[in-house]
C-alpha cells in the first residue's frame, strides 16, 4: 500500500496555484466589503495565521459543502495559514451562512459571544446577504446583519471554492 | 390490465366498509379515502401484515376552501411496483384528532410530530406529542400550513426548554453535541446518554434550519416553485428538482422528451457520484485515514469541475425544468467521458487502498450496526436501507425518466455497519458511471423541453400527483396540489432523511461515542433538507 500512495504522490500532487486560482474573471465581484475600518484594525494586529470558524444559521448546505472544499487538497487553505476550528474561542473570524432562522437565531448570536476579539464576521452567500429567497418568512429573521454586525459578504449561491479563497485572502491583505 | 387493482381490491375485501371512495386519475397512484378510525389498521396491514410496504410519507393538508375538510394523507409503495397506495382521511373543523398509526408503525411518529405542529392536527395514541418543527421560541398556537396563516407573518418571540428524554441512573452521564458542531457541517443538537463508553441512548433534535420551504412553496406557481427545489437540500439539487419536476409534469400531464430525458439521467447520476465520492472521503477521515479524504477530495473535485463546465453551476442547478432540461449535456459527450474515465481510475485505485488498510477495515467493520427489521420498520431509505438489506430503489422499482432502459446493479447487503454502507456507496459510484456511459451511447434528436404552462381556455380543477426519485440518500418524495390557475396549493417535500435520522439514533446504539462521527458520516443525512 505504501508503495501506491508514494506513486501517487509523487505523479500527482493536485493542488492549484494561487494564481491560476485568482484568475478566473469571474471572482471580479464576488466581495463586499461593508466595515473597512474592523478590517483594517484586524489586518494590522494578525499578521500570520487566521482561524476560521464556520456558522450554519439556517443555509441549504451547498455553501457548506463550498467552505468544506477549501480544505480538500486542490485549494488547500491551510497553505495560507488559515485553519478551521471547532470551537469559536478559538476564532478570529466566523464565516456565516444561510438566512439566519428563527431557531438558529440563538445559537448564533451564542457563538458570536464566544468569539474573543479581534473578530471578522464574514457572511458568504446570497442567503446570508438578506434571507435570499427565504426573505420575509415566517421561520426567518432576515440576512446575518440583522443578528450580528457583519464585516464583509462573499456573494454567490453558493459562492465556489475560489471565490471563496479569493474573498478571505482579499479581506486578509493577501491579495 | 391496471396494476393497482388488486391491491384496491384486497384492501376492500379486507377492510368492509372502511373505504369510501377511491380515485385512480392520477397514472400509478391509487387514492382511498377510509374512515378515520380504520387508518391505523388498513396502514398497519399495508405495512406489516400484508406486504411490508414502507411508509414513503405522511402529511396533512389544509383543503378547507375544496370541501370544508382538512386532509390527512399516508403514502405507501408496493414494494419493487410501481405502484403508490394512497390512504386519505378526512378531519372536519373542529375535530383534528385522528387515530396516531405511530403504536403500530413507528415510521409514522415525525410525521405526525410534524402535522401536529403544522396544521394543529392531534394524533391520538402518538406517545411523543412535543413539538417538532416549531421551538420554543415560537408562540403556542401557530399552525404555519394552515390557509390562514400567511407565509410573512411576524410572530412574537416565545421562551420555553424542551423535554428531552432523560436516563438516569448510576454513572450514566449525558453529552450534549450541538446545534453548533465541531466541523463545518450543519447544525442540529445531538443529546448522547452513556454509561462509561457506549451510547446507551441517542436524541436528535432536528429543524434548527426550518425556513418555512413549504409554505413558501404556496406563494409560487409551478414554474417557480423548481427555483425553491433546488435549495431544499443543495447537495441535492438535481434529485429535489426531479421530483418536483415529475410532479407537476403528471398534473399537467406533460409529456417529457426522450432527450430530456436522457439529460436528467447524467445528472442525477452526477450527482450521487460527486456525493457518493465524498462520503467515501469523510469516512476515510473519520477513520483518521486521511490519505483516502485527500484523494476523494480530489476526485469530487474533478466531478464538480465538470458540473461546472456543463451547467455552469458545480451543484448543476438550472439545470432541470418543469417540460425538460435548459441545455443539452450530450453537446460536452467527450468531455464528460474523458472526466469520468478518469475519475472512475482514480476511484478503482482508492478503493483498492482503503479496502487494503486492516486498520482502516477495523474501524468500519461491526460499527454502528443498523438491523434490517428496525431499518423497515422506520422507513429507512437508500444506501443505509440497502445496507441492512433492504432491496429498494426507485430507479429500477418505479423506473422514471428513462431507467428503465439502461443495466444498473442495486447493491444489497446484509450486515449493516459502516463498511456495508461504504459497500453501497463504492457499488453506486461505479454503477453511476456506467449509467452515464450507457445514455451517452444513446443517439437521439429532438427537442429538450416540451411546452408547459400554454393558457388554458377552461381552467382545470385542483389537482395532485406524486414525484419520486431514487436522490443518492434514498427516495425523494414530492406531492403536489396546484390550484386551477396553476399555483401551488400544497407541496409536501419529503427529503430521504427525514426517516433515516431516527435510523442512525438506532445504529449507534452499544457503540462508543469516538465511532460516532464515523456512524453519522456513513449515513450522511441533511439538515436542510429534514428541517424544510
Ligand atoms: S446562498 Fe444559495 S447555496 Fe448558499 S445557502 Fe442560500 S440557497 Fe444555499
Amino acid at each position: 500500500m505504501q508503495k501506491m500512495i508514494l506513486s501517487w504522490l509523487k505523479g500527482r500532487i493536485a493542488t492549484k496555484d494561487l494564481k491560476e486560482l485568482v484568475s478566473d474573471a469571474r471572482l471580479k465581484d464576488c466581495l463586499e466589503v461593508v466595515n473597512n475600518a474592523s478590517i483594517e484594525e484586524f489586518r494590522r494586529l494578525s499578521r500570520r495565521s487566521v482561524h476560521i470558524r464556520e456558522v450554519d444559521a439556517g443555509s441549504c448546505n451547498a455553501c457548506e459543502l463550498e467552505i468544506n472544499a477549501l480544505n480538500n487538497p486542490v485549494y488547500d487553505i491551510e497553505r495560507f495559514g488559515i485553519h478551521f476550528v471547532a470551537s469559536p474561542r478559538h476564532a478570529d473570524m466566523l464565516l456565516v451562512t444561510g438566512p439566519v432562522t428563527r431557531n438558529m437565531e440563538m445559537a448564533l448570536r451564542k457563538t458570536y459571544d464566544a468569539t474573543p476579539e479581534p473578530r471578522l464576521v464574514v457572511a458568504v452567500g446570497g442567503c446570508a446577504r438578506d434571507g435570499g429567497i427565504f426573505k420575509g418568512s415566517y421561520a426567518v429573521v432576515g440576512g446575518v446583519e440583522r443578528v450580528i454586525p457583519v464585516d464583509a459578504y462573499i456573494r454567490g449561491c453558493p459562492p465556489r471554492p475560489q471565490e471563496l479563497l479569493y474573498g478571505i485572502l482579499r479581506i486578509l491583505g493577501r491579495i | 390490465m391496471d396494476e393497482r387493482k388488486p391491491y384496491i381490491d384486497e384492501i376492500k375485501r379486507e377492510f368492509p366498509g372502511d373505504v369510501l371512495s377511491e380515485d385512480t386519475s392520477t397514472p400509478g397512484e391509487a387514492y382511498l379515502t377510509i374512515r378515520k378510525e380504520s387508518l391505523p389498521r388498513i396502514a398497519n396491514f399495508l405495512h406489516e401484515v400484508r406486504y411490508s410496504t414502507p411508509l414513503l410519507s405522511m402529511f396533512g393538508t389544509d383543503e378547507r376552501a375544496l370541501d370544508g375538510t382538512y386532509k390527512v394523507y399516508t403514502v405507501f409503495q408496493i414494494p419493487r411496483k410501481p405502484v403508490f397506495i394512497i390512504l386519505k382521511v378526512h378531519l372536519k373543523e373542529g375535530e383534528l384528532e385522528f387515530p396516531s398509526i405511530t403504536p403500530l408503525m413507528y415510521a409514522g411518529s415525525p410525521f405526525e410530530r410534524e402535522m401536529q405542529d403544522m396544521f394543529g392536527f392531534v394524533p391520538v395514541g402518538n406517545p411523543d406529542t412535543r413539538r417538532m418543527v416549531l421551538h420554543e421560541n415560537f408562540p403556542k398556537g401557530i399552525h404555519p400550513l394552515r390557509k390562514d396563516f400567511s407565509y410573512s407573518t411576524t410572530l412574537d418571540k416565545a421562551e420555553g426548554q424542551y423535554p428531552f428524554h432523560t436516563i438516569e441512573g448510576e454513572g450514566m452521564l449525558e453529552i450534549p453535541v450541538g446545534p453548533v458542531h465541531a466541523g463545518i457541517i450543519e447544525p442540529g443538537h445531538f443529546r448522547f446518554s452513556v454509561a462509561g463508553e457506549p451510547i446507551i441512548n441517542l436524541e436528535i433534535r432536528l429543524h434548527y434550519k426550518h425556513k418555512g420551504i413549504e409554505k413558501l412553496m404556496e406563494t409560487l406557481d409551478f414554474n417557480e416553485g423548481c427555483r425553491v427545489a433546488e435549495m431544499v437540500s443543495g447537495d441535492s439539487a438535481i434529485g429535489h428538482v426531479t421530483a418536483y419536476c415529475q410532479a407537476v409534469e403528471k398534473i399537467a400531464g406533460i409529456e417529457t422528451p426522450l432527450l430530456a430525458r436522457y439529460n436528467r439521467m447524467i445528472a442525477l447520476e452526477l450527482e450521487r457520484l460527486y456525493n457518493h465520492i465524498a462520503d467515501i472521503g469523510s469516512m476515510s477521515t473519520d477513520a483518521s485515514f486521511l490519505f483516502g479524504a485527500a484523494r476523494a477530495g480530489i476526485l469530487r473535485e474533478k466531478v464538480m469541475g465538470l458540473n461546472d463546465r456543463l451547467t455552469g453551476s458545480r451543484f448543476l442547478k438550472g439545470l432541470v425544468v418543469p417540460g425538460g432540461v435548459t441545455r443539452d449535456l450530450f453537446t460536452a459527450r467527450e468531455d464528460i467521458t474523458l472526466t469520468l474515465k478518469e475519475v472512475g481510475e482514480g476511484l478503482k485505485e482508492l478503493v483498492a487502498i482503503l479496502l487494503s488498510s486492516a486498520s482502516f477495515l477495523d474501524r468500519v467493520k461491526t460499527t454502528g450496526v443498523l438491523n434490517k427489521k428496525t431499518a423497515e420498520d422506520l422507513a429507512v431509505t437508500g444506501p443505509p436501507a440497502r445496507a441492512s438489506g433492504v432491496d429498494s430503489d426507485m430507479r429500477r422499482d418505479v423506473p422514471y425518466e428513462a431507467y428503465g432502459e439502461v443495466k444498473f446493479k442495486v447493491p444489497v447487503y446484509k450486515e449493516g455497519d459502516v463498511f456495508c454502507r461504504l459497500s453501497v456507496r463504492i457499488d453506486e459510484a461505479f454503477e453511476s458511471i456506467s449509467i452515464i456511459e450507457q445514455v451517452l451511447k444513446k443517439a437521439v434528436r429532438g427537442p429538450i423541453k416540451a411546452e408547459v404552462g400554454a393558457r388554458r381556455a377552461v381552467p382545470l380543477p385542483y389537482r395532485y400527483a406524486l414525484g419520486c426519485v431514487e436522490g443518492w440518500r434514498g427516495a425523494i418524495l414530492y406531492w403536489i396540489m396546484t390550484t386551477p390557475g396553476d399555483k401551488l396549493y400544497r407541496c409536501k417535500i419529503k427529503d430521504p432523511s427525514f426517516c433515516n435520522w431516527p435510523g442512525l439514533s438506532y445504529a449507534v446504539l452499544g457503540n462508543i461515542v469516538p465511532d460516532f462521527p464515523l456512524c453519522n458520516k456513513s449515513f450522511n443525512l441533511s439538515y436542510a433538507g429534514n428541517d424544510l
